[in-house]
């Protein structure tokens, strides 16, 4: 599926409905270990709608993943500890909820796709087992109940001879087939929110473009929520409608995803845009379309600092930076900035 | 190619696989014919047997061994052949069945240690962790002393001290196993702990099992006699290999006959076991590559 026109308004009046699929409230997440503690996701906030892709951005080790897992709390504890904020789903707070009733949210309400197709699936069972699991557990279907509606799923994600690969094992089967097979275990249950961590970052490129039409077409069909992870702009331009720009375990930029991609608020969003390599772009400085980099390296995230995270490697940094915490800038329709120089475009929230 | 041709060519190729397959798996094939014909002697000892086990003829007593007494006879004239067949049963028995249940009881704690978190897993850490700096042979020399004599001693004796080792191996795997993202894949659709235990961690560690299992087989053998032989074990005048053994050291220098052939059934039972095992590890284990 392309995003069309139409979609993309739908999506806009989404962002201003009442009632959000998920709405996560200044999620707080650390990492105790001994000596030192991570502070790994930093006071996040973001809503998702039914039918919506909401993408999240940033680069490796911003807190994109560990966002993803603490909702419904997958991280291993310890050494992480979800130390503030609520993540409210359909209603309820999923943090306060004992470990039981996760188990059984986990699946028919929210679901996860991993980047790694070779090792996410167990080497000794089959697939048709490790899909119907799932239906079979939260249903209470009987055995030949759950590996029908496997085999239905497999259909539903176009893996050809769905008989045959119902009794096969991991290792006969490509990346591709394999993501296909992690989509179906993601979806045999229907699940309301979809949380897709690059599901194709492992995959080639003619299969990434496969494999995430398919996703973005089966959310159609279901009206599910999706939560897109990558670090690859392209991708977001193409199946999400709103986005959210993650740095140093913080969220920097948020809003529209055609908005964002064509006049980026934060710095940080224009040096990734920039970052981008495009078709006749030369790689010498002196160019006017050059391939720029950030300069510096991202923070480490062991102490709370004060002042803008991004502000050692910002070109504009000014002395606030340094030491005030960037307040969130809101420019209206649904875009957001946490920047002290958007101060004097937008109104504070 | 004509079809009859390209037929014999791919028969000569599966002959080359097959002949390949058999050159590599050696060990295996080796180990699994001498511990299935140690097998049989269990199950049909006394129809194989050219004489009664217990069948005493004094005016052959202490005979060295002939074309009538392949391995000689005993003080009481009994065949020693006959002897050390029968007592297979004994032997193989104690050693199939003690390694039946330390795998049991290992594989258990070796999963509670590997995947419990908490005060649990701490206390089956300590406990196999002391368990394993007594020597198994003490070990099983004071449980079958409290025990008293007997089979049901003996075989109470090699699965308590033979169940430390398999429960660390276990762990290890499980601790492997854990970290594996089919593991947290599996967390993510709301499968139970005990079931991801039970479904996902196990299977994958059946491997390692089989072939310990196999290993601490043979093992088990030389414990099993060594009790045996200190008269520990099964009782005479039942034909336990240790017991033909302790019982032959009286005569060490009048008729050594008599401690070779218990001893040469021990020794090719263990390396059955040990060829077995060897196999499957090359067989079954990934990381052994060839």
């Amino acid at each position: 599926m392309r995003k069309g026109p139409e979609q993309a308004a739908a999506s806009g009046a989404a962002a201003h409905a009442p009632n959000p699929l998920l709405e996560v409230r200044n999620l707080t997440v650390r990492f105790e270990m001994l000596r030192r503690t991570v502070h790994a996701v930093n006071g996040v906030s973001f809503n998702v709608h039914e039918g919506e892709t909401y993408a999240i951005v940033g680069e490796s080790g911003c807190g994109k993943s560990v966002t993803a897992l603490s909702l419904l709390k997958l991280l291993s504890m310890p050494p992480a500890r979800i130390t503030d904020g609520s993540v409210y789903f359909e209603g309820q707070d999923l943090l306060e909820l004992s470990e039981t009733r996760l188990q059984n949210l986990r699946g028919p309400a929210v679901s996860y796709v991993f980047q790694e197709p070779m090792t996410s699936l167990n080497p000794s069972m089959k697939i048709g087992w490790q899909i119907a699991e799932s239906c079979a557990k939260h249903f209470g279907m009987n055995r030949e109940k759950a590996l029908s509606r496997a085999r239905e799923v497999l259909e539903q994600v176009q893996l050809p001879d769905a008989d045959e690969r119902l009794n096969s094992y991991p290792h006969q089967l490509s990346g591709g087939m394999r993501q296909r097979i992690m989509i179906a275990i993601a979806l045999v249950c229907s699940p309301r929110l979809l949380i897709a961590d690059e599901p194709t970052t492992a995959l080639d490129v003619t299969i990434q473009a496969q494999i995430l039409d398919l996703l973005s077409d089966l959310q159609k069909r279901t009206g599910a929520g999706m939560i897109l992870i990558t670090h690859d702009l392209a991708v977001v331009a193409e199946y999400a409608d709103r986005m959210m720009v993650m740095y140093a375990g913080r969220k920097v930029e948020e809003g529209p995803v055609d908005a964002i991609l064509s006049n980026p608020r934060h710095p940080y969003t224009r040096g990734l845009l920039q970052a981008v390599p495009r078709l006749g772009s030369s790689l010498s400085e002196n160019s006017e379309q050059s391939l720029s980099e950030i300069p510096g390296i991202v923070p480490l995230l062991d102490r709370p600092f004060t002042g803008c995270p991004f502000a050692p490697r910002c070109e504009s940094a000014t002395e606030r930076c340094r030491n005030e915490t960037p307040p969130t800038v809101e420019f209206g329709d649904g875009r957001l900035s946490a920047c002290i120089l958007s101060e004097s475009a937008g109104a504070r929230e | 190619m004509s079809a009859v041709s390209q037929k014999f060519a791919l028969a000569a190729v599966r002959c080359a696989f097959a002949a390949r397959w058999l050159r590599q798996n050696v060990y295996l094939a080796a180990g699994t014919v001498i511990v299935l014909a140690f097998l049989i002697a269990a199950v049909f000892g006394e129809q194989i047997a050219p004489y009664g086990a217990n069948k005493q003829n004094l005016l052959n007593s202490l005979e060295g061994p002939s074309a009538a007494h392949w391995l000689g006879t005993d003080p009481l004239g009994r065949d020693l052949l006959s002897r050390v067949v029968v007592g297979t049963r004994h032997t193989l028995s104690v050693a199939v069945v003690s390694v039946f249940f330390s795998c049991f009881l290992g594989v258990i704690l070796g999963l509670i240690s590997g995947f419990a978190r908490g005060h649990l897993a701490t206390a089956v850490d300590a406990i196999v962790d002391v368990a394993l700096t007594i020597p198994n042979m003490i070990l099983a020399i004071s449980i079958a002393a409290v025990m008293g004599a007997g089979l049901t001693g003996l075989i109470i004796a090699i699965s308590i001290s033979f169940t430390p080792p398999i429960s660390r191996i276990v762990r290890g795997r499980v601790l492997e196993i854990r970290e594996e993202d089919f593991i947290s894949a599996a967390r993510t659709i709301g499968v139970r702990p005990w079931r991801i235990l039970l479904r996902h961690v196990l299977p994958n560690a059946a491997t390692v099992i089989v072939i310990e299992a196999s290993l601490q087989a043979g093992q088990a053998v030389l414990t099993a006699t060594a009790l045996g032989f200190l008269g520990l074990g099964v009782q005479p005048p039942t034909p336990e290999w240790g017991t033909l053994l302790g019982y032959g050291r009286e005569y060490l220098h009048s008729a050594p006959f008599m401690v070779i052939a218990p001893g040469l059934a021990i020794s090719l039972m263990v390396l059955g076991f040990n060829l077995l095992g060897d196999g499957l590890r090359d067989l079954l284990d990934p990381r052994v590559g060839n």
